[in-house]
């Protein structure tokens, strides 16, 4: 090994001493002055290495700085600076002896160009050198971890294993120094002088440990300086994203909104949100997809379907985040054997202390260096706080949707109420007018009688008269059938059994049903209890329903007449295919004179409704597309009779 | 020959019912209202009374109840156009019920039924 540890003393004492040690520290002094007059790192690190390089500082051709990286422990090149060949380096010096610039003006100008720097050819090889912290015989790892001052010299044999990390950079012979920063080590400059090939003296050895380790100071602001300002970035994104999510009170957008938030704020390639499934009957910790973007959208189907329910229910069982860097390497996924997808960030839905679902994120943007999809704790932070906000959202939007749906609930039922007192009036209303309608329909018509019972059997005005008594008649039965709808006739009930006079109803209908070719599925429980009813009156609304139903069936359809046991009484469902009802018209179907047929009073189900209210049941329509009309009509077991 | 006093505040039917009992072969009284009714029954022979109901007070039920209190043999036919009051107790003490109809069969058959 050729390398060895050297502990560097200043050189002796004397007048010439102290005056050399007086240039120095004034030296160091002038260049701490420069390194902590900024605060960006990529600043810091320009002037360090200037500082390094420049002839009236230390005077290297070259300079390096290696930084350690906490989180994936390893130690990477972040910037180099000085010529990147010979040729280059002899201009560069003629030309700064020419111009004659001081060190400020050196120094001035490497701050103004950090960003430059980062770019160099110098710089780009350095970012190449990464050096895992386990590798304990690395002479950077040792110069970091030890504190320690390493200086190599140049002895003609690049293939020594020592050297082997600094390939990138062909540094053959250096001096190595710690960056220290309250006792631990930071990172490490290296300095050579690769193309005048001199010696490193101690003292240039000395200056260049002294400057690393006061750098290390500013080094640590730098970086805390950028933490800081990383942090309020992520709070105004935080709050810029809170305020979005609060911007819908819609669920289904909600959702959408967040996943791609999630994703879009995380740089990651997509996202998937599941719930928690509230149905009645789902197993304990049932998922759902609530949304899904980007990349998410692919893994939910195929080879891949598996993989965001098995993540999100990891997150969800544990109440934890859950980080997975590499899905082929861990345990838990390794098994789907899945390649599209190698990195995912997981985390629960909380709200008021319950677990509600869980946002998944998958493969964040590869960053250069390491070009790596990894997430990292950062991510799992900010996602924690986001997936707070965003399950705050979805159960605000849940409960704006259940007062909707509330809202919708007690419309429906005040309409239902203000139907119900329509009919009542209208009852009342018909009720009042058709009595007093019959007074003057008895006098036309009973006159038209008398006149035409005294005429002459032969007298043509005899058959005038009696179209004046058809007519009367016509009014006359309408209004008893008017009549029988608006009073309340009793009803009298005996125990039967609904079966019974189903199939009594069905009887009746036969030849109607075999002259259109239709059939009639018939479905009658068997555990049905008997019920006080009035026979003529229910089969009367079996017959009505009926009717409406083979009428309203296409030839050669099929009719499906059920009944069943409900946990009030029962139920007798009546189905027919065929066009469906407009919405407009099921609401009113069973006020009287509504329906349009022009066969038929319009009374039919009016009646119908009348005589199912009177045995305390209800009796409800619905008709769509796919399964035609149904009534259903509820009897209960202990009504209260009208 | 009979006496039926017929008891209704519509003209046209006071008409009709006059004409068609007295072809039936009845001797006829008609009054309009029940206050009429009150003062002209006890004053003539009356083997029935047609009364309707809906008059202005008093009206049907309440001469229907004076009458019955006073004789509570004498036939008293309800002829109305409403069927509600079928439930009434006050028409309970009526002898029958007729829902008005231009076909006058039913009333006078009813009507026979009693006076002979």
């Amino acid at each position: 090994m050729s390398s060895r540890k050297r502990r560097v003393v200043p050189a002796g004492g004397g007048v010439d001493a102290a005056a050399g040690h007086m240039a120095e520290a004034s030296l160091l002094f002038r260049v701490m002055s420069f390194i902590h007059s900024t605060i960006e790192m990529d600043q810091i690190s320009a002037v360090i290495l200037s500082c390094v390089t420049a002839g009236h500082a230390l005077g290297f051709n070259r300079a390096f700085l290696f930084l350690l990286d906490e989180e994936l422990k390893v130690v990477r090149g972040m910037m180099g600076i000085g010529p990147s060949s010979g040729e280059e380096a002899k201009k560069i010096w003629e030309n700064m002896h020419s111009e004659g610039f001081s060190l400020e003006d050196i120094i001035g100008i490497a701050r103004a160009d950090a960003g430059a720097c980062i770019q160099t050819e110098l710089s780009k090889r350095v970012r190449s050198i990464v050096v895992p912290l386990v590798n304990s015989d690395s002479l950077l790892v040792r110069t970091i971890l030890e504190k320690e001052v390493f200086c190599v010299p140049a002895n003609g044999s690049p293939d020594d294993a020592v050297l082997a990390e600094f390939a990138p950079i062909r540094s053959e012979g250096f001096a190595l120094a710690p960056v220290v920063a309250k006792g631990k080590g930071l990172g490490a400059i290296l300095a050579d002088n690769r193309y005048t090939g001199g010696t490193i003296n101690d003292e240039q050895v000395y200056l260049l440990a002294a400057l690393a380790s006061q750098a290390g100071m500013a080094v640590e602001n730098a970086r805390m300086f950028s933490d800081a300002k990383r942090k309020l970035a992520e709070l105004k994104t935080l709050h810029e994203v809170s305020k979005s999510i609060l911007s819908t009170t819609d669920l289904g957008q909600e959702l959408s909104l967040i996943a791609r938030i999630s994703a879009q704020v995380l740089d990651a390639n997509g996202s998937v949100l599941h719930l928690i499934e509230e149905k009645e009957g789902a197993g304990e910790n049932a998922i759902r997809v609530g949304a899904a973007f980007g990349v998410g959208e692919s893994v939910l189907v195929g080879r891949m379907s598996g993989l965001a329910t098995r993540a999100a229910g990891e997150a969800i069982r544990l109440r934890k985040p859950l980080l997975v860097k590499d899905l082929a390497s861990d345990g838990r996924f390794s098994d789907m054997g899945i390649e599209e997808i190698s990195s995912l960030l997981c985390v629960p839905l909380v709200a008021l202390n319950e677990v509600i679902g869980g946002i998944t994120v998958f493969d964040k943007r590869p960053v250069p260096p390491f070009n790596s999809k990894a997430f990292d704790k950062d991510d799992l932070r900010f996602l924690s706080v986001l997936g707070d906000q965003a399950a705050i959202a979805i159960q605000n939007a849940r409960l704006f949707q259940a007062v909707r749906e509330s809202e919708g609930r007690l419309r429906e039922a005040e309409a239902l109420a203000a139907r119900v007192e329509r009919l009542a009036l209208l009852g009342e209303i018909t009720s009042n007018v058709a009595h007093e309608i019959r007074n003057p329909l008895t006098a036309i018509g009973g006159v038209a009688r008398l006149v035409k019972r005294n005429l002459d059997p032969d007298d043509e005005r005899a058959k005038w008269l009696e179209v004046i008594l058809r007519e009367t008649d016509r009014l006359e039965r309408l209004l008893h059938e008017q009549l029988s709808l608006a009073q309340h006739t009793r009803i009298r009930c005996t125990s039967s059994s609904i079966n019974v006079l189903v199939e009594e109803t069905l009887q009746l209908v036969v030849m109607e049903v075999r002259e259109k070719r239709q059939s009639v599925a018939l479905r009658l429980a068997g555990d049905l209890p008997d019920l006080m009813l009035d026979r003529d009156k229910i089969k009367q609304v079996l017959l009505n329903l009926l009717r409406n139903a083979i009428q309203n069936t296409p030839e050669g359809g099929a009719i499906r007449v059920e009944t069943l046991r409900v946990e009030t009484g029962l139920t007798v469902v009546m189905n027919n295919p065929g066009p469906p009802i407009p919405k407009a018209m099921l609401d009113r179907l069973f006020v009287p004179f509504a329906t349009s047929k022009p066969s038929g009073s319009g009374l039919g189900l009016a009646i119908v409704h009348q005589i199912v209210k009177q045995h305390g049941g209800t009796i409800d329509v619905s008709s769509d597309e796919e399964s035609g009309t149904t009534f259903r009509v509820t009897l209960p077991i202990s009504p209260r009779h009208e | 020959m009979k006496t039926v006093l017929v008891v209704d505040d519509d003209e046209s039917l006071r008409m009709l019912y006059e004409k068609e009992f007295a072809d039936e072969g009845y001797r006829v009284v008609v009054v309009g209202s029940g206050k009429e009714a009150l003062d002209v029954i006890w004053k003539e022979p009356c083997d029935a009374v047609i009364l309707d109901i809906k008059m202005e007070p008093p009206d049907g039920l309440e001469v229907l109840g004076q009458i019955k209190q006073k004789n509570r043999d004498l036939p008293v036919i309800i002829n109305t156009a409403y069927a509600t009051f079928k439930g009434d107790f006050g028409a309970w003490s009526a002898d029958a019920y007729v829902v008005k109809s231009s076909d006058l069969t039913e009333l006078k058959e009813t009507v026979k039924r009693f006076v002979t």
